[in-house]
């Protein structure tokens, strides 16, 4: 198969994902869509006034009528407009929140790297020392706490009793963006520092190392030249695949910090029976993770034509 | 008989072997405590867990100026901590008692099948993996409990859709590259029907993988579900689970420390448990399976 045709054969199925999960996303949220209680008051309530309302929106054609429209506006771009507020597009008000979100996983990610791969290289170069049982005492109680838990303790010691932080929103700029990096990052930290050191672990030991000691090269070209290079492809392969893993963390974390992200307005658009931006954001977002999963598979064919597209 | 070799040493060391046994035995405790605390709750709770007594509001544990009459003092309401603890356990072992067993179950039959078979159906459910992958089982949870409300019952089912496709990637890509070797060719070759390959020689090739993912899920299981359960989507508010505990704790949390901590370091604890206790079953099952997570 050549390259652009596995490209092709990549795109559709990332297409059907998105389908798939517009699909289910719009039959769940019809089943539990009540837009009268969201739009009306509770005097509005009338039944003529009812019947109006769901004539406007639409939903008083069947279903699978209103499922083809829904996929033809959607095919077009128009991903709807919020129930609530003065009838903006979903897609202007999920915009901000995305890059909100998108703040907080980039924050995430750079505290758990300047943290993990210094740990990482210098546990495994310095095996059974200090520092290495310090990474794995890290790894073990970091893979075991709960991180709203975490978020929880850090919000009450940093922000509340010394005043360090907020205690969330986003309206500090960077201060008010590390006490949810941390607890977001915690995870990444763990599964990279384990990755860094393995893989430091096993490449020491491999040939084109001892090659480069026979050499007469200085330890620090050593690691810094060949070694770490070497032992990093794995953690850039896990950071490609973990998106899904940080934006389902981030909805969680968001909800504790009172960060202004997409997993809150989800949630909250939930709770507010919010469907038509319930359907858009999730779509969004599924849609995100299934591009950012297609560029990861297709560019590893592109830097390395050993693999084949095969059984993927 | 003279002449024996002075001992050789064959196995580790003994500092390691003792390592070992203290790695697995403590961890080995600790799970049984959490059995007996789960199963005896009725029995071993010394309150009643939902039993409001505003009366003995915010009591301190006994080692922080507490009495014994509530040796981890008590909730915003009075309600004994030590008793909820006990029956939170309960909750958590229905969770991993159900969702563990049941995502390897159906992951496990997919991902043969799945191998087994190729072509369409091998594609189609990769593709349900995907999409599995690419909606946030968090937002799903939250929209399925807005549609038939927050429940146990619909964590549990949350759970098994979140957690099913690890065991079908990992046995779907083990039954690819079995089904190559020579053993399952030579088994075809004298007429063995699917059926009988499944289960003769790729399911027992593939359940040590199966057993090593099912020990590692069960902190993540845990975790997950008290975490849903915080974000108001699992046991409905007052229950007594380690994630309602915390979610409730959580405004008192300037005032009495021990409402929301006790519950978290009780599902930290977990948590280390069974991945200690997973990464020694891994270890002794398939070390090669080491940087599987």
């Amino acid at each position: 198969m050549d390259f652009w045709n596995y490209f092709a054969l990549r795109l559709i199925q990332a297409l059907f994902v998105v389908l798939i999960v517009a699909t289910t996303v719009f039959f769940v949220s019809r089943l539990a869509g009540n837009p009268e209680s969201t739009l009306l008051s509770p005097e509005q309530r009338r039944p003529e006034e009812v019947e109006r309302l769901r004539k406007n929106l639409g939903l008083d054609k069947p279903l699978i009528v209103q499922y083809g429209t829904f996929l033809g506006n959607l095919a077009q771009g128009d991903f709807g407009t919020s129930w609530r507020g003065g009838g903006q597009p979903a897609l202007d008000e999920i915009g901000d929140r995305a890059a909100s979100t998108l703040k907080l996983g980039a924050a995430g990610v750079v505290f758990a790297l300047a943290l993990a791969l210094p740990l990482g290289i210098v546990a495994a170069l310095r095996r059974g020392t200090a520092i290495d049982w310090l990474s794995r005492f890290v790894a073990v109680i970091g893979q075991a706490t709960p991180s709203f838990w975490l978020g929880l303790m850090m919000i009450f010691f940093f922000a509340v009793q010394l005043g360090w932080f907020p205690t969330g929103g986003d309206e500090q700029g960077f201060r008010s963006l590390i006490l949810p990096a941390i607890a977001l990052g915690l995870f990444e930290l763990v599964a990279i520092m384990r990755l860094t050191r393995s893989g430091m672990i096993e490449v020491m030991d491999t040939d084109f190392i001892r090659t480069a000691r026979a050499k007469g090269l200085s330890e620090r070209v050593i690691i810094g030249r060949h070694a770490v290079r070497h032992a990093l492809l794995p953690v850039v392969t896990m950071l490609g695949l973990s998106l899904g893993r940080l934006i389902g963390g981030s909805v969680i974390i968001e909800m504790v910090f009172a960060w202004p992200g997409i997993g809150r307005l989800i949630i909250d658009s939930i709770f507010k029976n919010d469907f038509p931006m319930v359907q858009a954001s999730i779509i969004v977002l599924a849609a995100s993770i299934a591009l950012v999963n297609l560029l990861v598979d297709v560019s590893y064919r592109l830097i390395d034509p050993r693999i084949r597209a095969g059984d993927a | 008989m003279a002449g024996q070799p002075a001992a050789v040493q064959l196995g580790p060391g003994r500092g390691v072997r003792w390592r070992r046994w203290l790695g697995l035995s403590v961890p080995a405790l600790i799970a049984l405590a959490l059995l007996v605390a789960g199963v005896g709750a009725d029995w071993l709770a010394p309150h009643d867990p939902e039993f409001i007594n505003l009366g003995a509001r915010l009591q301190p544990p006994v080692f922080d100026g507490g009495s014994w009459d509530y040796a981890l003092g008590t909730d915003q309401v009075g309600r004994d901590i030590f008793s909820r603890l006990l029956h939170g356990a309960r909750i958590s072992l229905i969770v991993v008692g159900i969702v563990v067993p049941g995502a390897a179950l159906i992951g496990t039959l997919l991902g043969l099948i799945s191998g087994w078979a190729g072509g369409l159906i091998g594609q189609l459910l990769m593709r349900l993996v995907d999409v599995q992958l690419a909606m946030p089982a968090i937002l799903f949870a939250v929209l399925l409990a807005a549609l038939v409300g927050a429940s146990l019952r619909n964590v549990i089912i949350i759970l098994l859709i979140w957690t099913w496709p690890s065991y079908a990637r990992l046995v779907r890509a083990d039954v690819l590259s079995l089904k190559q070797r020579d053993f399952v060719t030579a088994s075809r070759a004298t007429g063995a029907g699917p059926a009988w390959i499944l289960r003769k020689h790729l399911f027992p090739n593939v359940v040590n993988s199966i057993v090593i993912i099912m020990t590692l899920e069960v902190a993540l299981v845990i975790l997950a579900e008290a975490a849903l359960t915080f974000l108001g989507v699992g046991a409905p508010p007052g229950t007594a689970s380690w994630g309602v505990m915390i979610s409730e704790g959580r405004d008192f949390m300037s005032v009495a420390w021990w409402p929301i901590w006790l519950p978290g370091l009780a599902l930290l604890t977990i948590a280390l448990t069974g991945n200690l206790m997973g990464d020694w079953v891994r270890d002794a099952l398939d070390p090669r399976l080491r940087n599987l997570r």
